[in-house]
């Protein structure tokens, strides 16, 4: 047993205190009056009996009660292994889970994780069987129910950090699941980890099988310093007619001390362009801001750098910047329209920021294969059944936008038809104040930013006049042949008319309107509502997506969708490579599948069929960065196991501090207690020894 | 309620007579509950009691010769009666601090008190005059024996209160210079004197004439001494502290107390002092059960 705080023993000297006082201080305090001393003083006095110590017990127990306080405030901690009690009960299946994310790194966490690993395999005999899970976002079973000790020992040298962040529920769920299939009585559970508070989310599914011992051996280290940059916010802005990009740096200091004057490093294409200091008080976030710089090319690459402490993998932050592109939408007029046809819409689509659009209009009745190159959408505006019509189908079916409004020169014949939900019918008009929208479909991605109260009304748009359109069906393809809808109403008129549609074709969508979006019609387009719905449709159609400038560790991205929405154009069927940030190529062929981020830095996306590529920035998780502790405890309990076994306590001794063991052991305050109460029941006995006293005076015993 | 169980007699607790707090009241109580005391004057003279015939002596008065019994003897003879005047009792109560000592909710003093007040309504129906001396080192009040004194005795009685170092030899001296004619005298105190002294002190009361009776009044922790904690006892009159360890020392002090009960009782009985030891759990009628006993034995031995 250790302690503490030895320094409290001092207080050990107040021990002589109950002592001098049962020796003085009952006869200084009872002073009995008595009529006369005449016969007392006639007998001879001996001093020496009024010494003598009374009441054993009562002593013993005030002294035992000092004792015990005194032994409290030392905080005393057991900090020697103690003798192991599971192998007595026969084999056992031991799951052992260790931790690798990277917070692992800090100093030699890692070393002392992996040997403590290894002592709790030695600990095993011949008969146990052994699991090994690495823990990180998710879990890892490396190895499974062997009695091959040594193949876990050498995967527990072999095992590597890694770059994600604790999560201890898949971890936990894979030992469950172990120790479910198991036929050994005795189970135990060695979760080796730094037990940060992040990586745990209570799961009332999560329940080890009833008997399981669960030993937590908590890696740690006495007030970690570690400064994070937490995040880069890149702020565009125009600058003589050049985009200009200013960056700035979130730090936090998760650390017990200040940091002063720290360098922060702007590189940019794998140089340094700029050097900043920054200090931050201790457990406090503060930020740094670059000076701005003109992006030249497309998929910048740039990272922000902070000094250099124990944890390294969380000083740096990477992230991309790319010029801004213009939307390109391609609006086609009715030769027979005004001038002003499309005002509203070209009026609406200039004033937009993310994205950006460039919109080009014509009047004809035809539309190029150039012209659909171009462009990711088209805007048929109150025309007639195109004669390319299977130009369009194909555009479509390729993942571009079509926009169809049915105006009052929307006639379509039926060979185009089938891009349409539905098919044109007769004009409806509305006498007195017209039609509204009523039935909205705010799941649809067009309609879901108009969802919150007060986030946008389309209601107030009055409707005088509209194209009645049916819904097509289409066959399921089943044995049955059942019809489905061809495509998905969004929106009605107040008397069930449709008012928008759309149909899927291939990669791509059709939107059908059955109202025109000038002001003939209906009034929308002097709505304040009119703006954002033709972004959203707009920016729907474009299947646009605002370009992340950096992904996290444990995401997962689609290359072809990344390519698509990028503007990176990529071929069907040629498939598409992936350079991770160590140089590792990972070729697709065919269908690009997904792919799991799991390095922080630059993964390049590139078509096998073109050079054209795509960078994208990953980062560690920052949540990762943050110490704080789980208490284990907490986490025994909600596991539904036993404390961990003594055995836990021997490795914890040799990884942990004696703060630690001292405060996850607890001992004085049972000691606390133990001592109050004795206090409390040697008042209570004393009390009732004492008898009644009169005043000063003393009653004797009755002789009645 | 306690009482003692004596033949004749149910004897209430001084505890709970404690309690009626009307000295008068008290003592009815006590007496009213009791038998009329028959005790006899201590003068002969005119009564209609006959006691005797003795010769006649010159200078006797010669009304008072038995002119019957001359003419049968021929010899002058004079009766003798009982005297029926009435006696004067005075109650001598020692008020000194030591007195002030309870163990068991009455203390020395107001046992004494009542037993005064009680002996005093007592001799008031029996039509004797009544008197009172309080006393510590010296006479702290004085109440010459009256018929109409008993007010004033009770009312001396209650208001006594224990202020001074006790002395029983200056305050009886000068006693004696007051009771000029002769009566009872009853002394109550806890006599924390040498007996030599305090017989010394009474003889010159007794030399007058006076019948005496000695209440000596302890309290039954003075003669048991059942303390058990050991502790400083300070003494009530001087203030003197002395540490006692009670289980040590209680055989000792039972035997000097006895010693000096027994050394009292002697030299009273040697010097035809009526002496009776009581203590405050003792019943006041009890008392006075003892008093008139000792009186009547006296009376015969006259």
């Amino acid at each position: 047993m250790a302690f503490l705080a030895p320094l409290f023993f001092a207080a050990l000297a107040t021990l002589a205190i109950p002592i001098a006082i049962h020796l003085t201080q009952r006869e200084r305090k009872q002073v009995v009056e008595f009529p006369s001393l005449m016969f007392l003083e006639k007998i001879p006095y001996q001093s020496v009996r009024r010494r003598r110590i009374r009441d054993w017990p009562l002593l013993a127990m005030r002294l035992a009660a000092i004792l015990l306080i005194v032994l409290a405030f030392s905080r005393p901690f057991f900090d020697r292994p103690l003798p192991a009690l599971a192998n007595a009960a026969g084999p056992r299946e031991v799951v052992i889970l260790l931790d690798r994310s990277y917070s692992m790194g800090y100093g030699d966490r890692w070393a002392r994780a992996q040997a403590a690993a290894r002592e709790a395999v030695q600990g095993l005999s011949r008969n146990d069987r052994a699991t090994l899970i690495l823990l990180g976002t998710s879990a890892q079973l490396e190895v499974r129910a062997t009695a091959d000790l040594s193949r876990v020992t050498a995967t527990i040298d072999a095992a590597k950090l890694s770059a994600e962040a604790t999560r201890y529920a898949p971890g936990l769920k894979l030992a469950q699941r172990v120790l479910a299939d198991s036929t050994l009585q005795n189970r135990e559970v060695v979760m080796i980890s730094d037990f940060q508070r992040n990586g745990w989310v209570r799961d009332e599914s999560l329940r080890l099988p009833s008997g399981t011992i669960f030993r937590p051996i908590a890696i740690t280290d006495p007030l970690p310093a570690n400064l994070t940059v937490s995040s880069v916010l890149p702020q565009r802005s125009m600058f003589s007619g050049q985009e200009r990009v200013t960056v700035a740096a979130g730090v936090i200091n998760r650390g017990p001390a200040a940091a002063s004057n720290v360098p922060v490093h702007l590189e940019l294409d794998g140089r340094s362009v700029e050097t900043r200091t920054i200090s931050v008080k201790p457990g406090e976030p503060a930020s740094v801001t670059f000076q701005p710089f003109t992006l030249a090319r497309a998929f910048t690459r740039g990272a922000v750098r902070i000094g250099d402490d124990r944890l390294k993998q969380d000083n740096v932050f990477y992230f991309v910047a790319s010029p801004a592109q213009r939307l390109p939408v391609f609006v086609l007029d009715s030769p027979r329209a005004s001038r002003e046809a499309s005002l509203y819409l070209q009026k609406a689509l200039a004033i937009g920021t993310t994205p950006a659009f460039r919109v080009d209009v014509r009047q004809g009745e035809s539309i190029s294969s150039a012209d659909l190159s171009r462009h990711r959408v088209v805007v048929l505006n109150d025309v007639a059944a195109l004669s390319s019509g299977d130009v369009l189908k194909q555009f479509v079916s390729q993942g571009g936008g079509l926009f169809v409004i049915l105006g009052e020169r929307a006639n379509w014949g039926t060979d185009s038809n089938d891009l349409l939900p539905g098919v044109p019918a007769s004009v409806i008009d509305r006498l007195g104040r017209g039609g509204s929208l009523a039935e909205l479909d705010y799941s649809h991605p067009i309609l879901e930013i108009f969802k919150a109260p007060r986030s946008g009304n389309l209601s107030t748009g009055r409707f005088f006049r509209y194209r009645a359109v049916t819904m097509k069906t289409d066959s399921t393809g089943d044995k049955t042949g059942a019809q489905a809808p061809a495509g998905r109403v969004i929106a009605r008129f107040d008397d069930g008319a449709v008012a928008m549609a759309e149909r899927r074709i291939g990669s791509g969508q059709v939107v059908m309107w059955t109202s025109t979006l000038d002001n003939y019609w209906n009034d929308l387009a002097l709505k304040a509502v009119y703006l954002p719905f033709v972004h959203e449709i707009v920016r729907h159609l474009a299947t646009y997506e605002e370009q992340a400038s950096w992904f996290t560790i444990g995401d997962v991205i689609d290359p072809a969708h990344l390519m698509r929405s990028s503007g990176v154009g990529l071929q069907s069927g040629t498939g598409a490579m992936v350079l991770t940030p160590d140089g590792r190529r990972m070729e697709q062929p065919g269908t690009p599948t997904p792919v799991q981020l799991d390095q922080p830095g630059f993964y390049e996306v590139r078509g096998r069929s073109n050079q054209a590529t795509v960078t994208i920035a990953a980062n560690l998780d920052t949540a990762e960065s943050d110490f704080a502790m789980l208490d284990t405890q907490e986490l025994s309990a909600a596991l539904a196991g036993r404390p961990g076994s003594v055995n836990a306590a021997a490795a914890d001794a040799a990884t942990i501090t004696p703060e630690d063991q001292e405060r996850r052991q607890n001992f004085w305050w049972y000691l606390l207690i133990a001592g109050l109460v004795l206090l409390g029941v040697e008042t209570a006995i004393s009390n009732r020894m004492k008898g009644p006293i009169e005043g000063t005076r003393l009653t004797p015993i009755a002789t009645e | 309620m306690e009482t003692h169980a004596l033949p004749g007699a149910r004897f209430v607790d001084p505890k709970v007579l404690a309690r009626i707090g009307n000295l008068e009241l008290l003592a009815k109580t006590v007496v009213d509950g009791f038998i009329n005391g028959l005790h006899r004057s201590p003068y002969f003279g005119a009564s209609v009691d006959f006691a005797e015939h003795r010769g006649y002596m010159p200078g006797d008065d010669i009304r008072r010769v038995d002119w019957k019994l001359y003419a049968r003897t021929d010899r002058y003879y004079l009766k003798e009666y009982e005297a029926d005047t009435n006696t004067n009792l005075s109650v001598i109560l020692d008020v000194s601090r030591s007195m002030d000592f309870a163990s068991r909710g009455i203390s020395k003093l107001d046992y004494g008190k009542y037993l005064c007040a009680c002996l005093a309504y007592f001799a008031q129906k029996q039509r004797d005059r009544i008197g009172c001396v309080t006393f510590d080192n010296d006479i702290v009040a004085h109440i010459p024996p009256s018929a109409k004194h008993l007010e004033r005795v009770l009312h001396t009685l209650d208001r006594a209160k224990p202020a001074r170092k006790g002395e029983v030899t200056v305050p009886m001296q000068k006693m004696a210079e007051h009771f000029g004619r002769r009566g009872i005298l009853v002394i109550v105190s806890d006599l924390y004197e040498n007996p030599e002294t305090v017989l010394e002190a009474v003889k010159p009361l007794r030399y007058r004439g006076n019948d005496l009776v000695v209440f000596h009044v302890l309290d039954p922790s003075e003669i048991d001494f059942t303390f058990s904690e050991a502790a400083s006892f300070q003494d009530l009159e001087t203030g003197e502290q002395i540490p006692v360890v009670p289980t040590a020392l209680a055989e000792q002090y039972r035997a000097l107390v006895q010693e000096h009960i027994g050394a009292l009782s002697s030299r009273f009985s040697a010097n035809r002092v009526d002496y009776t030891l009581v203590d405050t759990s003792t019943p006041l009628d009890y008392a006075l059960f003892k008093y008139l006993s000792s009186r009547q034995r006296l009376s015969r031995v006259r």
